[in-house]
């Protein structure tokens, strides 16, 4: 792809002509800022690709100036970095890649890395993530070293870690000098004690980067009744749109990276970078909130352990969304029979009552019976 | 867990009456898209008699392979559409799972078709078994043989594993699948009697080339359902490439299952559909006429993707010197670049046996498949290489 590594260097040039150079949404809108010391510059809306299955959609978000692309070594039963790598390559100079590893020890971290690279099929990631981190302890030392002897053989650029939202990880990723990008679950719906945290990691000089930034999706769910007019009204008017301009509007958030799908989420989601947040946007997210209490997950973490069947309901809650937040149904359910043989048999309907309490409204025992019907 | 199976007798009553749901959309918290959909949906639902078995199918079906979402499919059966295809080995064999869970509350207004690769009979009762069980249901309406290409792949034990299927009341109706040899997969079930569906592949690729197999069906009353509508869908042309506003703007994909709908001899259609928006376009098929300008759409849809497209012909197998099954690579890789869906690509490819998964095009100084269709052989199976292995 010659013709696109071009214009990817004309975009990260100038952007001054972009009318010209890129198809009717292009440059013009695209934002920059810098990903803490780093010193990448990174478009403030970034690409998850976790859901994706049409390459075609990451290769038209990079045409349009988008530059910040996310995946991991078992998304997709490890079919999504191939992808990634196949879509990206002909442009692989001007865009950042950032992947993950599940790994636990050294050596099969760096095997992980190993097989990332291939499978992208590039010499090098951007940025290199120990992936889903719950606590400060699993950020060992022989894990920090693996990432800095893969920044020394050039196969990685920067170290990451990812969590969803534990502010523990984030601050033991501060403090521990050697992680240059924290990937965090962030969205309008979380207890606001984590910004103070994403402000202390941007001025530490970490980058920031935000995931699950539309807090579950749920486009097109029909499941509670809802005020008249308020379901449309939220589609009409673009709640996730309002929710990724939320994310933006945090000058410590250097990207935000929501799963697109196809060319219409794509299209919109590139709006965000050039439309302010608006008083709007507020109510609208106020009703999406409404809309989604019952079924949305914050991570909280104040139901770890509650549970005397020994659910893990946050991850239970977590996969159900995947199928009917997200869309992808698939995906919830390999995550659910991926559980521990006991977790999946338990069935919430055989308690006389539920122990566990959401402090956010979450119909917890209905959607962990629904998860059952629909995964077990 | 009271209010969970409130919630659940909730769905269940909105759902019992497929019509009235139809009528209510915007009352459901139907999606936006919706919304401009349909002046009265449920007069756009057209029905056709599915050969012997009597089944009033709508005209456009869901093709469930590839959706994940499964929303779309519970709105797809609101609006009336009540014929679902999925099948045992799809998504990993979650597909059927979704199908299943999202239709439970009103079974008895659809009719569910799924299939088995088995090719025994004791395999494929314990497949049949399976799929109800992840389908939730009793019985299947329809029940395929999964990918035949010939009359010769009905053995004697898979023609009993229907009967015992059907006598035990598992499944309503035979039917097989084919995308390669559907002709004398046709012929055989207008011949035997002993397949009262076949699920095709047709689309305006194909031209009249079914057409006295699909009559032979319709006078045997074998019900045809119709796969592949789309011929690949391909609906991304890249702006800037030729034929990208014509293709984009009339709507090729929708003048292709327009095309389909002109045969009586075809009773439904089972196009993939994952998201509202394809629903909302597949749904304008039903009663609408192919026009002149469909037919004009169709042409450039057909110049944009003949070197891409395998029309399933028959006529490049046994042509690799190399042993690839030709055909069955160029599917995968549309799977990756039509569909959109890279990773269903990558599986099938992965699970070729391992000599033919080896093999790479580069190596051969030149290709001796040749494709009367104008598929660039060469480049596709090269290109499905550097993609998958």
């Amino acid at each position: 792809m010659p013709g696109g590594s071009s214009r990817r260097e004309f975009l990260g040039g100038g952007l001054t002509l972009p009318a010209l150079a890129v198809a009717p949404l292009g440059a013009g809108g695209v934002r920059y800022r810098t990903l803490g010391r780093t010193g990448l510059k990174v478009s403030t809306v970034g690409f998850g690709c976790m859901i994706t299955s049409d390459a075609s959609v990451i290769q038209r978000a990079a045409d349009m100036g988008i530059n910040h692309f996310d995946t991991a070594r078992i998304y997709r039963g490890g079919n999504n970095e191939r992808m990634v790598g196949a879509a990206l390559k002909g442009c692989r100079q001007s865009v950042y890649i950032a992947s993950k590893t599940q790994a636990r020890t050294r050596q099969r971290a760096l095997e992980d890395l190993d097989a990332s690279l291939r499978e992208l099929g590039t010499d090098y990631l951007d940025v290199w993530h120990l992936h889903d981190r719950t606590s400060a302890a699993e950020l060992t030392d022989e894990l920090l070293d693996a990432q800095q002897t893969a920044k020394k053989q050039g196969k990685i650029r920067f170290a990451g870690v990812s969590t969803h939202s534990k502010a523990e990880v984030i601050r033991a990723a501060v403090a521990s000098g050697r992680i240059d990008v924290v990937l965090t679950a962030y969205n309008f719906v979380m207890d606001q004690g984590l910004e103070p945290v994403l402000e202390a990691a941007h001025k530490a000089g970490l980058g920031v980067v935000a995931m699950k930034v539309m807090a579950g999706g749920y486009r097109n769910t029909p499941y509670y009744p809802t005020p008249p007019g308020a379901k449309a009204r939220l589609q009409r008017e673009g709640a996730l749109l309002a929710a990724l301009k939320w994310s933006i509007r945090d000058p410590w958030v250097h990207t935000s990276i929501p799963s697109m799908v196809d060319v219409e989420q794509l299209e919109e989601n590139f709006r965000a970078m050039s439309s302010p947040f608006t008083e709007a946007d507020g109510q609208l997210l106020a009703a999406h909130l409404e809309l989604i209490r019952p079924l949305y997950c914050r991570m909280c973490g104040s139901c770890t352990g509650t549970c005397p069947q020994g659910l893990p309901v946050a991850d239970v809650l977590r996969y159900l969304t995947y199928a009917d937040g997200y869309g992808q149904f698939a995906l919830g359910r390999e995550k659910f029979l991926a559980l521990p043989e006991e977790a999946r048999q338990v069935r919430c309907r055989e308690c006389a009552s539920c122990a566990v309490r959401c402090p956010n409204g979450v119909r917890v025992a209905e959607r962990l019976t629904r998860a059952q019907e629909w995964f077990a | 867990m009271k209010s969970g199976s409130s919630r659940r007798r909730f769905l269940a009553a909105g759902l019992a009456l497929p019509a009235a749901g139809a009528a209510s959309v915007s009352s459901a918290g139907g999606a936006a898209p919706l919304a401009r959909l349909l002046p009265d949906p449920k007069t756009s639902v057209k029905y056709r008699t599915l050969g012997r078995t009597g089944l009033k199918v709508s005209e456009v079906g869901f093709g469930c392979m590839i959706t994940s979402d499964a929303s779309v499919i519970e709105k797809a059966a609101d609006l009336g559409i009540n014929f679902f295809d999925t099948a045992r080995g799809y998504q990993g064999g979650n597909n059927e799972r979704m199908v299943g869970a999202v239709l439970k509350a009103r079974r008895k207004q659809v009719y569910i078709s799924t299939k088995t690769g088995a090719r025994t009979k004791a395999e494929a009762l314990a497949h049949l078994d399976t799929s109800l069980r992840e389908l939730g249901t009793d019985y299947v309406d329809i029940w395929c043989l999964h990918g035949r290409s010939s009359g010769a792949q009905f053995t004697d034990e898979l023609l009993e594993a229907y009967q015992s299927a059907k006598k035990d009341g598992k499944i309503r109706f035979s039917g097989v699948s084919t995308h390669g040899g559907q002709a004398d997969v046709i012929q055989y079930a207008a011949k035997s009697g002993k397949v009262d569906v076949v699920i095709a592949g047709y689309n305006f690729t194909m031209g009249d080339s079914l057409n006295e197999a699909l009559a032979a069906a319709q006078a045997a009353g074998v019900g045809i359902v119709a796969m592949k509508v789309m011929a690949g869908g391909f609906r991304r042309v890249k702006p800037g490439q030729p034929l990208h506003e014509t293709i984009k703007r009339e709507g090729a994909m929708l003048a292709a299952l327009k095309w389909v709908l002109q045969t009586p001899r075809v009773q439904t259609t089972v196009p993939s559909i994952t998201d509202m928006d394809q629903l909302d376009e597949d749904l304008r098929a039903m009663g609408a006429p192919l026009t002149e300008a469909d037919r004009k759409v169709l042409a450039a849809q057909l110049d944009y993707i003949r070197p891409l497209y395998c029309r399933m012909c028959g006529t490049c197998q046994g042509q690799c010197p190399q042993g690839l099954p030709v055909a069955d690579v160029v599917r995968y890789l549309a799977y990756a670049e039509g569909y959109g869906q890279f990773a269903l690509g990558r599986e099938r490819f992965l699970e070729l046996p391992e000599e033919v998964a080896r093999v790479r095009c580069e190596l051969c100084p030149s290709c001796s498949v040749a494709c009367p269709n104008g598929v660039r052989v060469a480049d596709r199976l090269m290109r499905a290489q550097e993609l998958f292995a």
